[in-house]
């Protein structure tokens, strides 16, 4: 075979394993993961012992199994731990963002029919009035309530 | 390179990744094929037919199609979150199926929250012989 086929054949697989086991940064796996069936909810809404409780029961994630390797878990909770809200402002450990003091005072203002539009349905569907709710940004300028 | 025609060449580097691609999803299915004959001595083979039944048959109020939609090509959206779900098919999406492990993750998220329990290495080897020769 020629050599320079033979190395084209043979890149192509250690190219992919080696993507693969390269170390992916914290912030990049946080997103993957906690991005993959709802946006990723930013650190800063939660105090630090409220994601040690979340990442310690992924497997009964809010009725699913969202579960991750051990790996996965420690460096996603460590990430989430090191960027939480700081814990003196929280009385307890919330499990759900729409239930802390700060979320409330910025909610309690829109009404249930509006929340049950059908391109809302929840409270923890933020990017349906945060446009940029992906990217973190929950400027109040940038806010579209769906009729 | 003057016995070797660079066009073939160029061609077969350019096909590698699929090459790669096609392998992984092989060797996902020599896993399968090993458990399932493990459970059942009289397994013969996996089954496409059975891998798209199994997508879509419903278990209480879901089915995989229910966040995936009956297309496996076509781009999905979680039933609960709404959350965008990109196509599940390789043939809509080269990143499905690169990954044995996210491949094996998902069939255990998935399997819990659809069947309430875990899939079996046939339902996993009906299932993904269907999907990879979607066209």
């Amino acid at each position: 075979m020629h050599p320079l086929l033979l190395l084209s054949l043979l890149a192509a697989p250690a190219l992919a394993d080696e993507r693969r086991h390269l170390p992916i940064p914290p912030a990049k796996e946080w997103k993957m993961e906690c991005g993959a069936c709802h946006i990723a909810y930013p650190a800063y809404m939660l105090p630090p012992e409220s994601w040690r409780k979340i990442m310690r029961n992924l497997d009964k994630h809010f009725d699913s199994d969202a579960s991750l390797n051990p790996r996965e878990v420690k460096e996603i909770t460590d990430y989430l731990v090191k960027h939480a809200a700081n814990p003196k402002y929280y009385d307890s450990a919330p499990l759900r963002i729409t239930e802390t003091p700060r979320f409330r005072h910025e909610h309690d203002e829109i009404e249930r029919a509006v929340i049950q539009r059908p391109a809302i349905k929840s409270l923890a569907n933020c990017q349906a009035c945060h446009p940029r709710a992906e990217q973190e940004s929950f400027e109040e300028h940038e806010l579209r309530i769906p009729r | 390179m003057s016995s070797f025609p660079l066009a073939t060449l160029v061609l077969l580097t350019l096909s590698a990744p699929a090459v790669a691609q096609t392998g992984i999803t092989a060797a996902l299915l020599d896993g399968y094929r090993v458990e399932a004959r493990r459970l059942d001595p009289g397994f013969q083979a996996f089954s496409a037919q059975r891998g798209k039944d199994f997508f879509h048959a419903r278990h209480g109020d879901l089915s995989c199609a229910s966040c995936h939609t009956p297309d496996p090509k076509a781009q999905g959206k979680h039933h609960k979150t709404g959350k965008r779900i990109e196509p599940l098919a390789p043939a809509a999406n080269q990143e499905r199926l690169g990954d044995p492990a996210k491949v094996e993750k998902w069939f255990k998220r998935n399997c819990n929250d659809v069947l309430q329990r875990a899939c079996t290495a046939r339902e996993k080897g009906d299932f993904i012989t269907w999907l990879a020769d979607l066209r």
